[in-house]
């Protein structure tokens, strides 16, 4: 008998522990949790977004109210409340350190919105919102139409395609694209390549590191362009009947003119100095080392 | 206001010079006793209150002051500055006075060329003295940002803990970046210690340190 006892004790136990493994099997492979919230929410007030992973996708639109819909792991958390005044929290918390990139979220929020977003490493796709914008390797694709647009990056690619009378745009290693409609433009990078292909700007600064900056665009009239980088090339592909005033100069790097025959107004191995047309647009280049190329289209 | 959230701007600028209400400032005293960063913008906005109080009233008159700060308008100018226009004159009312004022013109203006003739060298180093002014002013910029950097890199520090391993091995591979450039730059310039171009080089160097030291603060 003592021995039946102890065979049956043995089985339900190893019962007991496979099934309670099972459970936990099953949490784990457990699809994503479905997410739908909404709230009102007066056009202007402020929004602070966290999320730290994932794919998301903001979009702002005429109506008073903010939507959250989507997908989320099973380990996450959604924290979605705030008011009109002290404004309003959209927060994916992580819990038991899983890993959140199979969140998927779709976020439509009045197109006055102020935002401040964060995020890890998540790839933002934002539409007719203005704000700042923050991630550390993820990435943003910024369009629409904006007030303002200030998006920083450690070392995550950045794509600025709004119309926007003003925008800031910098990152580290990552690529920075500025195109769409921007007026003002300040953008920068450390080692990534900067590549501005936009008509529209009107005073733009364009700074780099050991990156490259690649300007390809005509140039509205009466704009400023300062370009500076350290070891970087600047190259200029302009078109043939660009009205400009250009200044370039590197203090260790060359000078390659591609762009017209004309006599300098200034030359020499490190600088040069160009009027073409009527001078309409003003743009000065300055690297230490590296190259500056100008090229027609 | 909450203790768990920072004081706004506001509040720190009427905290830092006691023209917050007392009840708001009660509030502010509370929460400044309770977070560091809000305790330590506010002293420093203190010192800044307190030196532009000491600063000491600039002695010369404006006229004084003017040459010196046209020199730096025409530095940097797209478009002249107009000469200051005399008012129009009173109409003559003799005729011999309108004959004076003639013949006095005429040899003002005879003496103003034979002035301006005799003084053309010194105009050109005059001019010359420019690139000294925009050597300065890049020099200046060049510093406050270098100023700038040297606070936030310790401030970082600080926070360093709280960043992830991804934007700590980023930040450590630009700055090492920014600083080579630097370095390089620095080197450059004690060969060539009145290169202007160099100079803004080194300011545009600091900028982007500050730009990414700023970030970092934020990965936090």
């Amino acid at each position: 008998m003592r021995a039946d006892a102890r065979v049956l004790i043995l089985v339900a136990a190893v019962a007991m522990s496979s099934l309670a493994l099972s459970a936990a099997e099953a949490q784990r492979a457990a699809p994503d949790e479905s997410v739908l919230r909404a709230r009102a929410l007066r056009a202007g007030a402020p929004v602070k977004m966290f999320v730290p992973s994932g794919t998301l996708r903001l979009i702002g639109w005429d109506r008073d109210s903010i939507v959250v819909r989507g997908r989320l792991p099973k380990s996450a958390q959604l924290i979605f409340g705030g008011s009109d005044t002290a404004g309003f929290k959209v927060v994916v918390e992580q819990r038991d350190g899983d890993s959140m990139a199979a969140t998927r979220l779709e976020i439509y929020l009045p197109r006055r919105s102020q935002i401040s977003m964060k995020t890890a490493d998540a790839i933002v796709d934002v539409t007719d919102v203005a704000g700042w914008f923050y991630t550390v390797s993820g990435s943003y694709h910024i369009g629409g139409v904006a007030s303002s647009v200030d998006v920083e990056s450690m070392s995550g690619d950045i794509d600025l395609d709004a119309v926007t009378p003003w925008a800031r745009a910098r990152t580290g290693k990552g690529h920075l694209v500025i195109r769409g409609e921007p007026q003002d433009v300040d953008a920068s990078t450390v080692g990534g390549t900067l590549d501005i292909a936009t008509a529209a700007i009107l005073h733009g600064r364009f700074t780099a590191v050991t990156g490259d900056i690649h300007y390809a665009s005509a140039m509205a009239p009466h704009s400023l362009f300062e370009f500076s980088t350290h070891s970087g090339a600047v190259e200029l592909l302009l078109p043939r009947d660009i009205s400009a005033r250009l200044e370039l100069s590197s203090v260790d790097g060359v000078i390659d003119n591609g762009l017209t025959q004309l006599r300098p107004a200034a030359a020499g191995v490190h600088n040069l100095q160009l009027k073409l047309g009527s001078g309409d647009a003003d743009v000065t280049v300055r690297t230490f080392k590296g190259t500056v190329r100008l090229r027609s289209r | 206001m909450s203790s768990t959230e920072h004081l706004t701007e506001d509040e720190r600028q009427g905290a830092a010079d006691g023209t917050l209400g007392a009840q708001p400032m009660l509030e502010a005293y509370r929460h400044l006793a309770e977070c560091e960063s809000c305790a330590a913008d506010v002293a420093r906005l203190r010192t800044v209150m307190t030196r532009a109080r000491e600063a000491a009233r600039p002695t010369a008159s404006l006229d004084d002051l003017w040459p010196s700060i046209r020199a730096r308008i025409e530095q940097s100018k797209l478009v002249p500055l107009d000469q200051p226009v005399a008012p129009p004159a009173a109409r003559a009312r003799r005729p011999w006075l309108a004959i004076g004022s003639t013949a006095l013109a005429a040899a003002l203006l005879i003496a103003a060329f034979t002035e301006m003739q005799r003084r053309r060298p010194r105009e050109t180093v005059a001019a010359e003295q420019s690139p000294d002014i925009a050597f300065t002013n890049a020099a200046d910029s060049a510093r406050l940002y270098e100023n700038e950097s040297r606070r936030l890199l310790n401030e970082l520090e600080m926070q360093r803990a709280m960043m992830g391993p991804s934007a700590s091995a980023s930040l450590d591979g630009d700055l090492a970046i920014i600083d080579s450039s630097i370095a390089e730059q620095k080197d450059a310039l004690a060969r060539d210690p009145h290169n202007v171009a160099l100079q803004r080089l080194l300011a545009a160097s600091y900028r982007a340190k500050v730009e990414l030291l700023e970030r970092a603060n934020n990965a936090g």
